[in-house]
């Protein structure tokens, strides 16, 4: 019974939508606006513009989806911090992880992580690394994870600039 | 004898009852209730697909016709951009792959990461997730490594694989060979 009356309803929307307009019927709001505009509207029209500024809209975005990244990396760490620790599925992890930040692929790179770390608990692991360099970090962490193919699971990347001009590698990998 | 009885207006019922088959069957067809989907496979060759990762791995990556070859003495790295549809257009992967070669006397372990972007519904921050993989490659031989959305879980909660990029540590002698894309397409009715 639905298909029908949809089948029905249909039809009547496509007449609708083909009938010709009236010569006195009304066009769009907008468009009437616009097409007499007078000074005073021209002054309305700069100072609208000007409170429509995009750059403190895009600002506070850029504010807003920070918070939310830091909170949610935030939320990751708390979740790292509140698993049990396996002592030997951690240990033999770390080896392999810490195997390969020093194995040839990544020494061929030539780039060097500094304050480099890896702690692992039941379920994930956290690494984290101080670069000099920004691009040196995306490089390195991404080599480092493509390295990284038959320990985890999966992995997500912060790489953060610090105010010192440093750039903070986080990685938190979760368990194959 | 029984009189043969006569319907009043059958003609119109069966009419009528046409138009209204006619409405359902063009409903259903315009809402795509009998669309028939095809599974479709995409190769793209990693010469033209994927390039080094940075200048210092430049060197010893030879681009040949049926792959990016490795001809150093030293890993490596090199990026690949997977060419997709959007999964809200209905031709998102449900499997993406690449395909490598050894070409050494011994043994080789290739190491690949999918790296993939998406938002989660209700979330303004786009997240950034790697899934490494790898595979053991025998002498003169070939393998693959693939990904599939559940290799997603717990991220993306999609059936298809997102907006995605791969990243590959080729050991010396080995060859990226192509990438390959798995997907449905709606071809109509």
């Amino acid at each position: 019974m639905i298909f029908p009356l949809a089948f029905v309803g249909a039809l009547v929307v496509a007449v609708l939508v083909m009938r010709p307009k009236m010569p006195n019927e009304p066009v769009a709001a907008a468009a009437t606006s616009a097409a007499a505009p007078d000074a005073s509207n021209k002054a309305r029209s700069a100072a609208a513009m000007m409170a429509q500024d995009p750059l403190p809209q895009l600002l506070a975005q850029d504010d807003r989806v920070l918070e939310e990244r830091t909170r949610y990396l935030a939320a990751l760490e708390a979740a790292y911090r509140a698993e049990p620790v396996d002592s030997q599925w951690a240990a033999m992890t770390e080896r392999a992880l810490v195997d390969v930040s020093r194995g040839d692929a990544l020494a061929a790179t030539r780039i060097k992580p500094n304050a480099w770390s890896v702690q692992c608990h039941s379920r994930s692991c956290k690494m984290s690394a101080v670069f000099g360099d920004y691009d040196d970090a995306q490089d390195w962490a991404n080599f480092f994870l493509t390295g990284t193919g038959g320990i985890l699971a999966q992995a997500e990347l912060s790489v953060r600039r610090d105010v010192g001009g440093t750039t903070h590698v986080l990685i938190f990998g979760a368990r194959r | 004898m029984k009189a043969i009885q006569t319907i009043p207006h059958s003609g119109k019922r069966i009419a009528g009852a046409c138009a209204v088959a006619v409405g359902t069957l063009s409903s259903l067809l315009s809402t795509g209730v009998f669309a028939i989907d095809k599974p479709r496979f995409d190769y793209q060759g990693a010469a033209a697909l994927c390039q080094p990762s940075s200048p210092i791995h430049e060197a010893n990556l030879r681009s040949r016709p049926l792959g990016l070859s490795n001809s150093g003495t030293k890993t490596a790295f090199v990026t690949c951009a997977l060419q997709g549809s959007d999964p809200t257009g209905q031709r998102g992967a449900y499997q993406v792959q690449v395909n490598v070669g050894n070409n050494d006397t011994v043994a080789k372990i290739i190491t690949c990461t999918l790296v993939v972007v998406f938002r989660k519904p209700g979330e303004t921050v786009d997240r950034t997730v790697y899934i490494p993989r790898s595979a053991s490659v025998p002498a003169g031989s070939g393998g693959f490594i693939s990904w599939v959305p559940t290799d997603l879980t717990g991220t993306t909660g999609g059936p298809e694989v997102p907006k995605s990029g791969v990243s590959c540590g080729l050991p010396k002698k080995t060859t990226l060979q192509y990438t390959g894309n798995y997907y449905r397409e709606d071809v109509g009715n």
